[in-house]
């Protein structure tokens, strides 16, 4: 169900109202895990039995390791292991099974066939590194000999377990929650007089335009950077589209971002922030504590920090940045692009820590704006990868933008005005924050009253709408 | 905040509305992108208070004939990449539906636009659009500004260009020496026919085009494979069809589109063709 759609809307209603029904009061966290488990079967009901078992069998790991001794260490980490591996093989399974029968000898075993034709369930890399997340916070707290911060009752546990996991709002995209930021939430009585309808109003306001007016717009443009489409464009217009695809995924994916955070807090619940002006970012490790917080920190918190970090020596943390930067890319996609996607921003930050540590004072010597223009660049070639599947077409636009050098856009006028339309309020929203100080990403420091700036918003939404697809990245 | 930002949205787009009948009615609205202007010419026909009386249904091929000469007597909901099949989707829940439909058959196997589909079907939207045309793709602020700077411009003719046809010939002939799976083949046969079918038992009169393709093209294993499956399925015994004259010389920009010179030619031969059944279909009617 796509939050741009009607059904969506009848929904939230329907859920809405049941949720803040006076009477129905003590069961507000069962109306959502209902509602959340309806949202996530209305397009595909077969694959929510993966969901349930999966959330099951999470919550009877994290379960056991909430209930055994701190002196238990042994049996704490054979559970935590358990745990781990089973969200790993199923990640594994289901998403990169096609991509290792690929690996495997030519030739049609059971197994090969039986991998190619497993249906790709739909948001199962946001909940999986959540049920992972739920293992590991579990499994600290418990080693630390901390207060569990999961219910201490089996039947609650599941329950919170499954809200945690399944909360419709971030289910199929994000924000990747952490189990013990959100655990705390949940079953703590949400009134309806408590509703923080103007942050809600704003965030979705928001979220909807980026996604329907920029993104979806910009997405008309940008299907000409499909091969063979951009063999005839000059390097400027091949410049432009690139420009023009890197403001549509951020506009996409905070778009989305934004309309969960405001529909979780429409039911009591905050989400953490996902996107934090990434395009301002000066360095590639600033960006990525901008993009995609979510995923950032879980890599970080799970599997840098883990790995040493940077205190295990240099080539330890170029590794290290290898590593996970390599991992994050697998996890967008079952495909060698996203490794690479990955492994090109693994590089870009090994280089930067090495440049740092050869040269401390460069970065103060360096005027900002050049820095935020260089980070852009990498990151824009970078989503060459996630445009074009084939590695093959990225090479060929490559060539096609050393080649047809020319500055014209001769019968292209059309695409540069749009792109530039289009592009336009990101930037701006860019250029308000590096001009204000503080604030969320929703909140634009500015004189302009409120009313006036979202009444504009919801204007542009109704007359200015691109046709509607689906998010960027429902795919991962 | 909220109430008082909705009411000024409200406010804007009436304020739009108003502005839009007045200045911009005489402005013929096209889409800025190949997919924009594919929903715009639906638009066009869907919104018609009147039946078409033929209509023509197809990929770009189809939608390369001059608007101009073609609009005189047909109306075109053909769009560039993508399938027929999008088309006759679309004719088949059109509220007002054609008399007949001319189907361009070269790439039936060619996939749906589902958001088209979804642009014109999905309720409630659908119907509100019919009711509030600021909500249309065509009366957008920023297509109604392409449309405007478009119409001081006259479109340049597509000419023949030698280069440009022998790489596009390239591209093709690595594209088409592989034919198609017969799965696909057979899927895509069974769906096309389900639909002209369910278009025929509604009394809608359906012809099938073929149009000219380069003989590099025509003769490739994909097209020799479509081109006799398609036949095999729509013997002429039971359909009608439109085939190129063969003596013909079409130019062509890439061994599928052809130049504007030529199209103007296919659509004055399609337009006879029309002309022809439709003086037939009055004599039979007559005896």
């Amino acid at each position: 169900m796509l939050f741009n759609s009607f059904d969506f809307l009848c929904f939230l209603i329907v859920t809405l109202g049941l949720y803040y029904l006076p009477f129905w009061r003590f069961y507000q966290v069962h109306v959502l895990v209902a509602a959340s488990f309806f949202f996530y079967a209305f397009e595909c009901p077969a694959l929510l039995g993966l969901l349930v078992a999966c959330i099951g069998m999470n919550a009877w790991l994290s379960f056991k390791i909430s209930k055994l001794g701190v002196q238990d260490r042994a049996g704490i980490f054979r559970f935590a292991v358990c745990g781990i591996l089973f969200n790993v093989g199923l990640l594994a399974t289901f998403k990169y099974g096609p991509l290792a029968v690929q690996l495997l000898p030519q030739g049609k075993s059971g197994l090969t066939v039986w991998l190619q034709h497993l249906p790709l369930p739909i948001g199962i890399s946001f909940y999986t590194f959540e049920n992972i997340s739920l293992i590991i916070d579990v499994f600290r707290h418990r080693r630390r000999g901390e207060m569990s911060f999961t219910p201490t009752a089996a039947p609650t546990h599941l329950l919170h377990s499954a809200l945690f996991v399944a909360f419709f709002p971030h289910l199929v995209s994000g924000p990747i929650l952490k189990a013990d930021a959100f655990f705390p939430q949940i079953g703590l009585p949400k009134l309806w007089r408590n509703i923080a309808w103007s942050d809600a109003f704003k965030a979705i306001v928001l979220g909807f335009f980026l996604k329907t007016v920029v993104a979806d717009n910009l997405k008309e443009v940008t299907t000409l950077m499909n091969y063979p489409q951009f063999i005839g464009f000059s390097t400027l217009t091949l410049i432009v589209l690139l420009a023009g695809y890197s403001v549509q995924i951020f506009a996409d994916f905070a778009g989305y971002s934004l309309i969960a955070i405001g529909l979780a807090s429409l039911f009591g619940y905050k989400l953490p922030d996902n996107f934090n002006y990434p395009y301002l970012s000066s360095s590639l490790g600033e960006f990525w504590r901008r993009w995609h917080i979510s995923l950032s920190g879980w890599l970080r918190d799970y599997l840098y920090f883990p790995l040493g970090g940077n205190r295990r020596g240099r080539l330890r943390t170029y590794f290290n940045l290898f590593l996970v930067m390599a991992i994050g890319g697998l996890w967008h996609g079952a495909a060698w692009s996203f490794v690479i996607w990955g492994l090109y921003h693994g590089l870009g930050l090994a280089f930067e820590r090495w440049a740092e540590e050869r040269w401390p004072d460069l970065s103060l010597r360096l005027p900002r704006w050049a820095c935020v223009a260089t980070v852009f660049i990498f990151v824009s070639f970078g989503w060459l990868l996630f445009r074009l599947p084939d590695f093959g077409h990225v090479i060929a636009y490559l060539r096609c933008l050393a080649t047809n050098y020319s500055l014209g856009f001769v019968g292209q006028k059309k695409l540069l005005i749009l792109v530039f339309v289009f592009s336009l309020p990101v930037f701006l929203l860019h250029a308000f924050k590096s001009m204000a100080a503080g604030g969320r990403i929703h909140c634009v420091a500015s004189t302009v009253p409120a009313w006036l700036k979202y009444g504009l918003l919801v204007f542009a939404i109704l007359v200015s709408y691109g046709l509607p697809g689906a998010f960027i990245y429902f795919q991962f | 905040m909220i109430i008082r930002s909705l009411l000024f949205s409200c406010g804007l787009a009436l304020v739009y509305a108003m502005a839009v009948g007045y200045f911009a009615v005489g402005i013929p609205r096209v889409g800025p992108t190949q997919h924009q202007s594919n929903i715009i010419r639906i638009e066009r026909v869907w919104h018609r208070a009147t039946s078409a009386d033929a209509l023509l249904v197809g990929t770009s091929l189809s939608a390369r004939l001059p608007d101009l000469v073609i609009n005189q007597q047909i109306d075109s909901i053909a769009q560039s990449a993508t399938g027929p099949m999008t088309g006759l989707l679309l004719a088949d829940i059109l509220p007002t539906p054609p008399r007949s439909v001319y189907v361009e058959v070269n790439m039936f196997h060619q996939g749906v636009d589902h958001e088209a589909l979804a642009y014109f079907s999905r309720q409630p939207m659908a119907a509100l659009r019919e009711f509030v045309p600021i909500l249309r793709q065509s009366e957008q602020p920023i297509n109604l500004l392409i449309s405007a700077l478009v119409a001081q411009h006259a479109e340049p003719a597509i000419i023949f260009d030698p280069n440009k046809l022998r790489f596009g010939l390239d591209y093709l002939a690595s594209q088409n020496q592989q034919t198609l799976s017969v799965e696909v083949l057979e899927t895509s046969l069974v769906d096309f026919k389900k639909v002209l079918t369910s278009l025929r038992n509604k009394g809608i009169h359906i012809v099938l085009v073929e149009f000219p393709l380069h003989p590099e093209v025509r003769n490739s294993p994909r097209y020799i494979q479509s081109f006799d499956a398609l036949s095999a399925v729509f013997p002429a015994s039971e359909w009608e069809w439109v085939h190129p004259p063969a003596a013909s010389k079409w130019e062509f920009t890439d061994g599928l589109h052809l130049t504007t010179a030529s199209a103007v030619d296919f659509a004055q031969l399609l337009l006879t063709d029309i002309q022809t059944r439709r003086t037939s279909a009055r004599r039979r009617v007559n005896n």
